[in-house]
């Protein structure tokens, strides 16, 4: 046998090792475990109401496109693609009309009809305009021609069919899958996303129930093509449906995929929370799963995969969830670019009048316009959320009552960290650790001084970088 | 509407009303049982602490309304009346509540910005500068002061008349010392305890730092020398009780985690101890916390240097 090959082997086996160790606690801990109700491996995090079973009863309903205006954006945040098209051009559902560069997830039609100007709109989860393709539908939303593609065979191509899918984390980042893919270096664990933790929002919930087999099949092909060995979904228990529905479809597709509770605790489905939960894998701030071999993934990103790889369909609808003060809550399957105003009328919310939450109410914004457009990443709409959402209050003093402290997820300071911030003083915002803070918002929404801390946590996050 | 399925005290003002609150029973029991001077006396501070708190704020140049609407005020005027001796003259509480107010939280920015207990700030700069007059009872296990009356009681608050003559004070009540068992004597304790654990119920205190206080204070005298019993009715002196359910616990002058609250408590548990044990002063509480206080940054910066993050954790 060759020095090499044996190597390989003791690699294997620290990395076996590496994984086991940090399920084996000691022994007055795991007595603890026992004792306490929920098994976590991290502290802190809120408990929050649920929300839920607004809008998680009826099936995902598709939205039919009528002869109106669509928008869809040609990228987010700093990442934005080419246009290809020209205005007056007919287009067909899943044509491109947005070619990257190899950072940049392309851009495809979600319906058809004609351009009509590419121009600046408000996408609904973004506070700024966006560069957009101005589309009129024609009402038609006949696909383009599309020849069935053959399975990704390497890696590579997987990550050439995701950019070119225009394939980006459905969870409300944004970013590129095919990136993600790409960077994940020879990564053992594939971790897939489905805890949804923050109230309102059952997108992932009704997706999980009703695609079961279809998320089975495309964890099972990802961690073959990428060389994984293990698959874990990661559910909040507040899902019990679909935790049996996906264990059904992994027990009859004879896969060894793993179903794993995730406590019902804001904010469990936190990156670096969900894999210490799942994994026992700690994520150092500042460092990228793949740092620790680990793919995660959200199930709707997992989803929309799963489908440019065996149907070849570009990304261009998502589910949304309607909820809030409306007359007909639950999930929709909405084109990308659909107006919100055609969405409020279609749940039979109040025109006007009403403030509108894009995203959970814990990380999620007001809608910046009311005409504002469906953006990839826009995962809910709650209607007249100042029924629900915590009334703003001027900022007081802090007295210190460390309740940040004790629900701060990440085990930080925030009295100390604002303090610091305050003063700008960046050596003591490194040495809490500022950039471990993941701006769940626990903080923010326990203080009884109502003082905005993720809010000048972001402010500052930006200063220490300049 | 709150989002939080289990909500705590959401705002300043109801965390500082639940405080008023929880201090009543304590307080209604002291006034039973040592008479119409403990409510007066609550009356004065409760008025200074309004009035010097209105008025550095307008001096401040903030506003007055708004600052005063936190009712921060109230929770000083109630702790200070009751962290001061009885029968104390009225220029002596102004002092206090000046001290508590002017010195120690408006001269540090205010509200939340003090590293010192306003209320132990008040008392220790009248302690130290007026001890003579400050501690006048013949005796602390006796309620001398049950009789007086309001009228009396406020001629001497005023100095209007000429002190009243303890030493006949102690003699009348010389004999009638040992009739006060220990229970009667410590009613007002078992009140504080009561609203401390109420307080600490609703997350408004946390139950820590008395816990280490009370644990360290009995272990320390316990190795001093003295039996259970004892060390255990030495925490029914002086306002013990009351010191670490309600001034100890102070958020803003108290660290930061669980290990560095357990670590203050023992700090003013143990100060306190040796001060009783060899000091000069007669009660060592207002010390050990002021001490208790000034350690707490040294104690964040210890407890952030030991403790590290779960993620942080080497694998």
């Amino acid at each position: 046998m060759s020095s090499h090959s044996l190597q390989s082997v003791e690699r294997l086996q620290s990395r076996i090792r590496a994984q086991r160790q940090p399920q084996q606690k000691p022994f007055w801990r795991r007595l603890l475990a026992i004792a306490s109700s929920s098994q976590r491996s991290w502290h802190g995090g809120i408990e929050l109401k649920g929300y839920k079973e607004l809008s998680n009863a009826t099936p995902v309903a598709p939205v039919t496109v009528g002869q109106i205006q669509l928008a869809i954006p040609l990228g987010r945040g700093r990442r934005f693609v080419q246009p290809c098209v020209q205005p007056g051009q007919h287009v067909r559902k899943g044509e491109v009309i947005g070619i990257g560069d190899d950072t940049t997830a392309w851009v495809h039609a979600s319906t058809s009809g004609i351009v009509d100007r590419i121009d600046l709109a408000f996408a609904a989860d973004s506070a700024e305009p966006v560069m957009a393709v101005m589309l009129n539908a024609d009402g038609l939303d006949e696909w383009v021609e599309r020849p069935l593609p053959g399975l990704p065979h390497t890696p590579e191509a997987l990550v050439e069919r995701a950019l070119q899918m225009g394939i980006v984390g459905l969870g409300g980042a944004g970013f590129p899958t095919a990136l993600k893919l790409a960077g994940a270096r020879q990564p053992d664990l594939l971790l897939i996303n489905g805890a949804e933790c923050e109230p309102f929002l059952t997108c992932d919930d009704r997706l999980m129930r009703e695609n079961a087999e279809a998320l089975i099949e495309a964890a099972d092909y990802v961690a073959a093509l990428l060389g994984i060995t293990a698959t874990r979904f990661g559910i909040e228990t507040n899902k019990p449906e679909a935790m049996a529905t996906l264990r059904a479809a992994a027990r009859q597709a004879r896969t060894r995929v793993e179903i794993c509770p995730l406590p019902e605790r804001y904010p469990a489905g936190g990156q670096p929370l969900m894999i210490k939960s799942l994994s026992g894998r700690n994520l150092a701030p500042g460092s990228r799963p793949a740092d620790i071999g680990v793919l995660a993934l959200n199930v709707a990103t997992l989803y929309a995969l799963g489908r440019a790889v065996f149907q070849g369909e570009p990304l261009i609808s998502r589910v949304l969830t309607l909820t809030g003060d409306c007359e007909h809550p639950g999930n929709v399957r909405v084109p990308v670019g659909y107006p919100v105003s055609e969405l409020r009328a279609m749940a039979g919310a109040s025109p006007t009048g009403q403030m509108t939450q894009v995203g959970g109410p814990m990380m999620g914004l007001p809608l910046p316009a009311a005409n504002a457009f469906v953006s990839k990443t826009s995962s809910c709409l709650i209607f007249g959320a100042e029924r629900y959402l915590p009334a703003t209050r001027p900022a007081g003093s802090c007295i210190r009552c460390t309740r940040c402290v004790d629900v701060c997820p990440m085990s930080l300071r925030p009295l100390d960290l604002y303090a610091a911030a305050e003063r700008q003083d960046k050596a003591s915002l490194q040495q809490l650790r500022l950039d471990a803070c993941i701006e769940c918002g626990s903080c923010s929404s326990v203080c009884p001084s109502s003082i905005p801390l993720r809010e000048r946590f972001r402010q500052s996050k930006t200063e220490v970088r300049a | 509407m709150s989002l939080i399925r289990h909500p705590v005290p959401q705002r300043l003002r109801t965390v500082m009303l639940l405080v008023v609150l929880c201090l009543l029973p304590g307080t209604a029991l002291y006034a039973w049982q040592f008479g119409v001077v403990v409510w007066l006396q609550t009356l004065w501070c409760v008025l200074f602490a309004l009035g010097f708190e209105a008025a550095l704020l307008r001096l401040r140049g903030c506003h007055v309304r708004e600052g005063l609407s936190d009712l921060s005020w109230l929770v000083l005027g109630l702790i200070l009346a009751r962290a001061l001796p009885l029968l104390v003259p009225l220029w002596m509480i102004a002092v206090a509540s000046f001290a508590a107010l002017a010195l120690c939280k408006h001269a540090s920015g205010g509200l939340g910005r003090n590293r010192l207990n306003p209320a132990m700030v008040g008392l220790g700069v009248v302690a130290i500068c007026f001890y003579q007059q400050l501690y006048p009872a013949p005796s602390n296990h006796t309620p001398w002061t049950a009789t007086l009356g309001v009228k009396t009681v406020l001629l001497q608050q005023l100095q209007w008349v000429p002190r009243l003559d303890l030493d006949a004070f102690a003699g009348a009540t010389q004999l009638a010392q040992n009739e006060f068992t220990h229970i009667t004597h410590n009613l007002s304790g078992y009140g504080y305890i009561a609203g401390g654990l109420l307080l600490a119920l609703l997350r408004v205190i946390r139950i820590e730092i008395p816990l280490a206080m009370v644990a360290s204070t009995v272990l320390l005298c316990m190795a001093a020398g003295h039996s259970l019993q004892e060390a255990v009715y030495n925490l029914s002196l002086g306002g013990y009780l009351f010191t670490a359910f309600f001034i100890a616990t102070d958020p803003v002058t108290s660290p930061d985690t669980r290990a560095g609250r357990i670590l203050f408590g023992v700090t003013v548990g143990t100060l306190t101890e040796l001060i009783r044990e060899f000091g000069l002063y007669a009660d060592g509480l207002c010390f050990a916390v002021l001490a208790g206080n000034l350690l707490v940054p040294q104690i964040d910066r210890l407890v952030l240097r030991a403790q590290r993050p779960w993620y942080a954790a080497r694998t």
